[in-house]
């Protein structure tokens, strides 16, 4: 449950996701990961909280007996208003995130040693057939790239698009796990 | 799909903050409302970084990128991490290459596998799937096999049951022809009611008796029963009856009662001709008209035409 609700308002909007508890526990994660994407891609440093602001206010709606037909474009709707009152913010915490970087320069090439070596575990760490995934769709350049891609698409029966958006959570979890073990090894 | 619906140009305008504000929420409505939209940008976010970080993008995108990344913590450190996948990828591929030039010695299928990974992963998934096939045919096989069996026990079961029933329905078929053979002598022996040659029994009148009187005619025979313990003694003429193994009898009353029956009736010579001799007892003739019926007898074959005998009783 969400800060600042109550349980009732919440299952509320999980049922209005959808009827299945699970798939709208489902829902609840994309509609929070969609806002944490909008947010960045909007230039938001710490996007997780205006997400969370969304749809804590999406709960307050609710609460108060308001009627949401379409929840993810009434989310949308709230974290544009949202982003609106962080505009201000925004040119100010770049600029302070610019200072700081300066303030402290980090040296690049042993950051970049790093996350080699947390990668080399990190890729320890999935199992052998996704790792064999990252690699196969990463490994090949240019031409190659695309050819290698579109036999590694038809040998798992799946689309180019598939593959691409499976190469890609898979890749999102290695970062995840790249940025742990960097945080360990400062 | 979205390649149909939002270029890889646009995308990239879009992430690197180049798109008007109306072309921006035109697109965040999209994937907002598609999540195959979404999932395409997310995952073209990473390709852009890749492009970039290994010199692809193109120029007129690198100062915005630049700019972006200057101003974005999270890039920087996906930038970071786009590096190290692309060593891994580059080390990955150079290894390859070493292994294309100086090929193992170990064989085909060492070499097989130390080929295009694309190749590896064809092979190790061919080769699970035909596993896995093989198994299950196995399988199927072992239990086709159980299955035969167990039908071939069925049948010889079945097969065993079907013959004890014959046998058992073989001896309930003589048993039941038995019984009837008894019956019918049983009743024979009841409607006969005392053996022909039974020297206790006294002879109250003997008549001899040809066949085709008509029934009601003054022709009929007459016979006159003085008593009740005895017998009537009929002598049935076979002169136009023929000869045959046995004969059968049966004798009815004017209302059709069956009266008296016999089977297994021989042909005698008597002091006037060939004839057939029955002892009827007196006590179950009353006064009337009576009719008998004399079957001639082949082996098994169907008997012929009856014979008829008329004649009326007077008891006194």
């Amino acid at each position: 449950m969400r800060p600042g609700t109550d349980q009732v308002t919440f299952d509320r909007f999980l049922f209005r996701l959808h009827p299945d508890r699970e798939r709208a526990g489902e829902q609840y994660e994309l509609i929070r990961r969609k806002l944490v994407k909008f947010f960045e891609w909007r230039g938001v440093s710490f996007a997780d909280e205006p997400a969370d602001e969304v749809l804590r206010r999406i709960l307050e709606k609710l609460a108060q007996g308001e009627e949401i037909r379409d929840p993810f474009t009434y989310c949308y709707g709230v974290a544009r208003l949202v982003l609106l009152e962080l505009r201000k913010n925004i040119a100010k915490e770049r600029a302070a995130i610019n200072e700081l970087q300066r303030a402290s320069p980090s040296d690049n090439s042993e950051n970049n040693e790093r996350a080699y070596d947390c990668l080399s575990h990190c890729l320890n760490t999935v199992p052998a057939e996704s790792r064999q995934l990252i690699q196969t769709y990463y490994t090949h350049d240019g031409g190659e790239k695309i050819e290698a891609r579109k036999a590694l698409a038809d040998q798992l029966s799946i689309p180019l698009n598939a593959l691409r958006i499976r190469a890609h959570r898979l890749r999102q979890r290695l970062e995840e796990c790249v940025q742990v073990c960097m945080q360990k090894k400062k | 799909m979205l390649e149909k619906k939002i270029s890889d140009e646009t995308m990239t305008q879009y992430l690197l903050g180049l798109l008007s504000e109306g072309q921006k929420e035109q697109l965040e409505t999209l994937f907002f409302q598609n999540d195959d939209a979404f999932e395409q940008l997310t995952a073209f976010e990473d390709e852009l970084i890749d492009d970039y970080t290994q010199g692809r993008l193109p120029s007129k995108f690198r100062t915005a990128f630049e700019k972006k990344l200057q101003s974005d913590p999270r890039w920087k450190q996906r930038k970071v991490f786009a590096q190290a996948l692309a060593r891994h990828a580059e080390e990955s591929r150079s290894t390859e290459k070493e292994h294309v030039r100086a090929p193992s010695p170990r064989g085909f299928l060492s070499n097989l596998f130390q080929f295009r990974p694309a190749f590896r992963i064809a092979f190790a998934t061919g080769g699970v799937f035909a596993l896995a096939i093989a198994v299950w045919l196995g399988l199927q096989l072992r239990q086709q096999g159980i299955e035969i069996q167990a039908l071939r026990a069925e049948r010889d079961s079945l097969k065993a049951a079907t013959g004890t029933l014959q046998t058992e329905l073989t001896g309930l078929q003589q048993r039941s022809l038995d019984l009837t053979r008894q019956l019918e002598e049983e009743q024979e022996a009841r409607l006969s009611g005392a053996q022909p040659d039974s020297p206790a029994l006294r002879v109250l009148a003997s008549v001899v008796l040809s066949p085709g009187l008509i029934r009601g005619n003054n022709d009929v025979a007459q016979i006159k029963i003085p008593g009740n313990s005895g017998i009537v003694r009929l002598e049935l003429d076979l002169a136009t009856v023929g000869e045959y193994g046995s004969y059968r009898a049966e004798l009815h009353n004017s209302a059709g009662d069956l009266i008296w029956r016999s089977s297994n009736l021989s042909m005698r010579t008597t002091s006037w001709g060939k004839a057939v001799v029955l002892n009827l007892p007196a006590e179950r003739l009353e006064n009337g008209e009576y009719e008998l019926t004399l079957q001639g007898l082949k082996g098994q074959v169907a008997p012929d035409s009856p014979v008829l005998f008329y004649f009326n009783v007077t008891k006194g």
